[in-house]
């Protein structure tokens, strides 16, 4: 499968902080939803801003529609979309100027296309920014990246502070964004209910390092959470645990096999798990024999 | 390009409208009442320096929001962005050379020639330039190494700096020829003070873009 965006070993180093973005590698397939997952400050906007060259990387190699994008790589940038949380453009402009101002940056500039979003969104178009509401200025960047037809759309916690309703139209215009075989989205939030409704793939981020890739699919129907009293726990094969967490009477057990550990254990209670159990688990538990790092 | 030529000109439209209003009416003052030509010299180095000045500030004004992030994800080259930082100061130094003109050539349509010396004009208008431009070469720099937090600090150091330098080269061209100077040195004396804020400019272009080529967001 061709992948539209291509991340390998990339590490970036902030000597102050001394936080490390260490070997993250992923791939977004044409035509899908990746979402990062992770809690706050576990490197997703850094890997996002190694990815876009807003940080420079120290290592590793990020490969867009399977070239590599430097500074002048301008044509690369055409055909991608960047949403950023919070306010994107500055205060004093308007959706009409930052219009004028798109039309002299992007070649495909779509003004009519332009013009639709902002009467499907309800945003005034002579209105400056700084009156807008939070949700008005995410979906006029959400109008401005999609407004130039763009290939791969990135969303750094876009939907972060929306409210649900506001989130759902955001999701549904994702949604028909990647109908286009050639479309694909990456998109990092901590709202892991947003990529449960949309993300074809999910990558765990903890501490800036991917510690699981894996189709939400798998994640779905394949991964399971077993709830384990002590003596169960002891008769698991840790090559079958990818984490677990002692409770007060029971241990939580990620396997990445549901069925089979269903069949393996029979008096276990084996559960589905959602992406928020996935996460907890993975960074708050303890790693098993089969942890993916 | 255009588009941040655009961004830049929105970015300081607000503040120069309202300069340029005051600007206007100060004009048509020192226009109707030149008093030999005094006002009308100071009102024309403001034009040059004071419009440039206010305009420099709103330079990466994005304020809260992440513009200057979002920039570098447009299809566009970081000595873009610095370019057009640099052409956006110039064009508001001529349109401060523009109210300037006017103004003069509306003194003189009233009042004949009000100036002693016709290059009393050109040496005006070759401060007035060679601040605008020593300030801007401070400044950019300074902007792209020091950040946006501490740019009203860098623009009032830019702008002492840029005075101290073209009094600093004129009182050193007095003190070469002597109070008795020819119109050709007097003449001379300018273009090298001009030709020195050109190379400055050039040079601090140059520094900004490296600059730029390492600031992360």
């Amino acid at each position: 499968m061709d992948n539209i965006l291509e991340l390998k070993q990339v590490t970036k180093l902030f000597p102050e902080s001394e936080f490390k973005l260490d070997s993250v590698s992923f791939s977004v397939p044409y035509g899908s939803i990746m979402g990062i997952v992770g809690e706050n400050g576990a490197g997703k906007t850094t890997t996002i801003g190694c990815i876009l060259n807003t940080v420079l990387r120290d290592r590793g190699d990020v490969r867009l529609f399977g070239r590599r994008m430097r500074d002048p790589d301008t044509d690369l940038r055409e055909k991608i979309g960047v949403v950023y949380d919070g306010n994107n453009f500055p205060a004093y402009l308007t959706a009409d100027r930052l219009s004028r101002i798109m039309q002299g940056v992007y070649r495909a500039w779509d003004e009519p296309l332009f013009r639709k979003y902002l009467e499907d969104f309800g945003l005034p178009a002579g209105q400056k920014i700084r009156h807008y509401s939070r949700g008005m200025t995410m979906k006029l960047a959400i109008a401005v990246a999609l407004s130039h037809h763009p290939q791969l759309l990135i969303l750094d916690e876009a939907t972060g502070g929306l409210d649900p309703v506001m989130r759902d139209e955001m999701l549904d215009v994702l949604l028909e964004f990647v109908q286009e075989e050639q479309h694909s989205v990456l998109m990092s939030s901590h709202i892991t209910s947003d990529l449960e409704k949309i993300a074809d793939y999910i990558t765990f981020i903890h501490n800036g390092q991917v510690i699981l890739t894996a189709s939400k699919n798998d994640l779905a129907y394949r991964y399971a959470v077993m709830r384990c009293r002590e003596s169960e726990f002891q008769t698991l094969d840790p090559q079958d645990i990818i984490a677990y967490r002692k409770r007060d009477y029971q241990t939580d057990v990620l396997v990445a096999d549901g069925q089979r550990m269903r069949h393996m254990y029979r008096d276990a209670v084996v559960d589905h798990v959602s992406l928020d159990e996935i996460m907890i688990l993975l960074i708050k538990g303890e790693k098993g024999g089969s942890a993916p790092c | 390009m255009k588009g941040l030529l655009r961004d830049n000109f929105y970015a300081a439209y607000a503040n120069a409208k309202a300069l340029m209003g005051i600007l206007l009416l100060a004009g048509i003052a020192v226009a109707i009442y030149p008093k030999e030509g005094i006002w009308l010299r100071y009102y024309m180095l403001c034009c040059l320096v004071g419009l440039n000045f206010v305009t420099l500030q709103d330079f990466h004004k994005g304020g809260f929001s992440r513009w200057e992030q979002y920039k570098l994800t447009l299809p566009v080259t970081r000595a873009d962005i610095v370019r057009s930082c640099y052409a956006g100061h110039l064009f508001w130094m001529f349109a401060g050379g523009v109210f300037a003109s006017v103004t003069a050539g509306l003194a003189v349509l009233l009042h004949g020639f009000v100036f002693d010396l016709w290059t009393d004009v050109l040496l005006i208008y070759i401060m007035g330039m060679s601040i605008s431009l020593f300030m801007g070469a401070i400044f950019f720099p300074l902007l792209y190494a020091r950040g946006e937090e501490r740019k009203e600090a860098s623009l009032m150091g830019s702008a002492l700096f840029a005075v101290a330098i073209v009094l600093g080269l004129a009182l050193l061209w007095n003190f070469l020829f002597g109070p008795r100077m020819t119109t050709a040195q007097i003449i001379g004396g300018g273009v090298i003070i001009l030709f020195c804020a050109i190379a400055a400019y050039g040079v601090s272009y140059l520094l900004a873009v490296e600059i730029f080529h390492h600031k992360e967001y």
